[in-house]
């Protein structure tokens, strides 16, 4: 757990670009609001692997965004539900429910098309939130919080400087 | 770019696909297992999968399902399950077997060890009377053997019977209150002294005046003597009920006696003692099929609607969209299966096919079809039909199913310690019939067996038991009509037999006067028991006897007045 907490604040440090931070916390939110086994997480796995988004803020963001979908469950059912019986769409699932790709990605069921719809909902605002949250870090808060007294308390405790150390450690 | 891709990721994803694809197998049987176990409510357990890719093929090697109701016993077991999917139809997450074949099929097996679950996950209410029963004492039906305790008969059935007299009671008690308003709504003193003065004054008035004074009193008096005459009619109506309903409260103890008596197969006929000594193993007989079809009917009209409760969370809901050849998420075309079943003491090797499996018939358009035939060694045969329709709402299941020159070895007809019943050997021939509508059950299974021969071991016993015991003995053919009526989740089951006849014959008067003994006995603890409430109905009819001397003297008062 310091590990991984000590990664994030590494990455938020870095030079590692807002937009990469981003998109990590982004490919969490996909993979997090599907279900684990919905066969487009392959793909999305693949997409963790190859591009170069940071490992640890995508595990953190998967588990927040798996606890949210569970909360969003029934929110997520009711709108795939509407979606899917919405008669102005019926003539699009009829022919993607009619091509095997889509059958494959299962479109069809309720949480599925109602956790994607969100997570695309929330994939602008949580990009832009991010990047912003990273910049602003980055340039007025970073410098500030390393000299703060709760900084410097904690670095002197036991737990803090054990956590400080591998931070320092992670950082050179 | 460079700075975006991580070409090592490539290697580990490849590698992630490689593992998955590796445990596709342990996947699949892991998956099984959990669903059925689930479905089942007891462990199902494979031995191994193979999935094949080219051409796409499933084999599942040794399925064992757990009967849930007798943990160390499979309710069914099947050696090989091959089957051929189409792959194309998988891919859009649809289940479609063009042929399946299942090998070795059995049931009713030995398990090694107990199939029983338990967990967050599994967690499965035993409903009261799921574990085959308490058994059956055949002790409790003999004569001159432990009789029942009437007591215990009385506090089980108190409640009831004076839930009964109760209704009875408030009825009476209804009857006795609207008398007292009908009992008000006569003239009263007041209007008879009323009358009286009326034609006192009438008396010294002039001819003239009196003749219409008579008249208009005359007018009066008749119009209280019509109401009083009235009353006379519904007086006699209430008497009748009320005799009838002191009646009916008189004969229940008598009534219930030899109702409970017969229930319990210990009429003085003997009309169901065949059905007391083979309770336990018909009970374990009838709750087995029932156990077997309740798990296989669960999966044929898929699953129920959600529309109250909704889906379970995380699952959500498959929506279906108009298609060119629609076909189930489930299906299997044809089933071919073979297997031995273990009947009487023949092992009948049988064969036959299983059409249209799925749990989808609405969209599949055909009911799943079933055909099977089997022979054993010794020349037995079996022929087994069904057809099981889901693709409406109400669901119509028919099996019916034919065995003839039926091999019976060391057949336990009752297990009882005083009495155990062996039929060491016999011939059956069995036909029977199982249809569910709706859940509404009617089966029967109608069994002659010839050549009979049986062991009833009762050294130790009284002489009625070894009377019965060789009564038994002494028979060489009977029949044996069980039916099961009710619903699936209340099953009612009714035995006849002429063993009933036999046994009857063998026990004699002696027998009978005992068990006339008991039935009086039992009369009187319930004639004790209820005697306040008996007392209560009666007083009714005497409070409408006061109410009808009352009428008379009113009557007789408006009569008297004579103008």
């Amino acid at each position: 757990m310091l590990g991984i907490l000590a990664q994030i604040l590494k990455v938020l440090n870095s030079e590692t670009s807002p937009a990469q931070i981003a998109a990590a916390v982004l490919l969490g939110l996909f993979m997090g609001l599907s279900p684990l086994g919905a066969p487009h997480n392959l793909f999305l796995l693949l997409l963790v692997l190859v591009l170069r988004v940071n490992l640890s803020l995508f595990l953190v963001s998967l588990a927040l965004f798996s606890g949210i979908a569970w909360l969003l469950d029934p929110l997520a059912h009711s709108l795939g539900k509407v979606l899917l019986e919405a008669g102005m769409l019926e003539g699009l699932w009829t022919a993607m429910y009619n091509t095997g790709f889509w059958r494959l990605l299962g479109f069809n069921n309720t949480v599925l098309l109602g956790q994607v719809v969100i997570a695309l909902l929330l994939a602008a605002p949580v990009f832009f939130a991010v990047t912003f949250i990273v910049r602003n870090y980055r340039e007025h808060l970073k410098a500030r919080i390393e000299k703060s007294r709760l900084m410097l308390a904690l670095k002197s405790s036991k737990w803090g400087s054990k956590f400080y150390a591998l931070y320092s450690s992670m950082s050179h | 770019m460079s700075q975006w891709i991580r070409w090592w990721g490539l290697g580990v994803f490849a590698a992630i696909v490689l593992v998955l694809w590796l445990l596709t197998n342990p996947l699949i049987e892991w998956s099984i297992e959990f669903a059925g176990t689930q479905a089942v409510g007891a462990k199902v357990e494979l031995n191994s999968v193979d999935l094949g890719l080219n051409p796409v093929t499933l084999k599942l090697n040794r399925l064992q399902v757990t009967n849930p109701n007798e943990p160390m016993r499979n309710i069914t077991e099947a050696g090989r399950i091959e089957m051929a999917l189409d792959g194309y139809a998988l891919m859009r997450r649809q289940f479609i077997a063009e042929t399946m074949a299942v090998e070795g099929l059995r049931f009713a097996t030995e398990r090694s060890e107990s199939g029983a679950i338990d967990g967050r996950l599994f967690s499965r209410q035993e409903k009261d009377g799921q574990d085959g029963g308490a058994g059956f004492d055949v002790g409790s039906v003999l004569p001159g053997m432990d009789m029942p305790d009437p007591d215990r008969i009385v506090e089980e059935e108190r409640e009831r019977l004076v839930g009964k007299l109760d209704e009875l009671d408030g009825e009476a008690k209804g009857i006795e209150q609207g008398w007292k308003d009908h009992i008000e709504s006569l003239p009263s003193r007041d209007s008879v002294d009323n009358y009286r003065e009326r034609w006192s004054e009438l008396k010294d008035e002039n001819p003239l005046s009196r003749a219409k004074g008579v008249r208009e009193l005359k007018k009066d008096i008749d119009s209280d003597l019509e109401r009083v005459r009235s009353l006379d009619d519904r007086l006699k109506r209430d008497r009748k009920r009320l005799s009838e309903l002191t009646q009916q409260s008189r004969n229940l103890p008598a009534k219930e006696a030899e109702r409970l008596m017969a229930a319990s197969g210990m009429d003085e006929g003997f009309q169901g003692v065949t059905r007391k000594l083979m309770g336990e193993q018909l009970s374990r007989w009838v709750d087995n099929g029932i156990t077997g079809y309740r798990l296989a009917s669960r999966h044929m009209a898929g699953r129920e609607s959600d529309e109250e409760t909704g889906p379970p969370r995380g699952e959500g809901e498959d929506i279906r969209f108009p298609e060119e050849e629609p076909l189930p998420g489930f299906l299997v075309k044809r089933a071919a299966v073979d297997g031995v079943a273990r009947m009487g003491a023949s092992n009948v090797d049988f064969d036959g096919s299983i059409r249209d499996i799925t749990r989808e018939p609405a969209v599949w358009g055909k009911p799943m079809t079933l055909e099977l035939d089997g022979t054993d060694e010794e020349g037995a045969t079996l022929e087994v039909d069904g057809i099981f329709d889901h693709r409406e709402q109400t669901g119509r299941d028919q099996l019916d199913f034919k065995v003839r020159q039926l091999t019976l070895k060391d057949a336990t007809f009752s297990g009882s310690s005083k009495l155990p019943i062996v039929l060491e050997e016999g011939n059956a021939n069995i036909d029977g019939s199982l249809n569910v509508t709706g859940g509404a059950l009617d089966a029967t299974v109608n069994t002659q067996v010839s050549q009979a021969s049986f062991a009833a071991g009762a050294e130790d016993s009284g002489d009625v038991v070894q009377r019965l015991a060789r009564a038994i003995e002494g028979v060489s053919s009977f029949s044996m009509d069980l039916g099961v009526g009710g619903t699936l989740g209340s099953p009612k089951i009714s035995l006849n037999s002429n063993l009933d006849r036999i046994i009857g014959k063998a026990l004699g008067d002696e027998a009978r006067a005992e068990l006339a003994e008991a039935r009086q006995e039992l009369e009187n603890r319930l004639r004790k028991e209820l005697a306040p409430q008996l007392e209560a109905l009666a007083g009714h009819q005497e409070a409408l006897a006061e109410y009808e001397a009352q009428i008379d003297q009113r009557r007789k008062a408006l009569k008297d007045i004579g103008p």
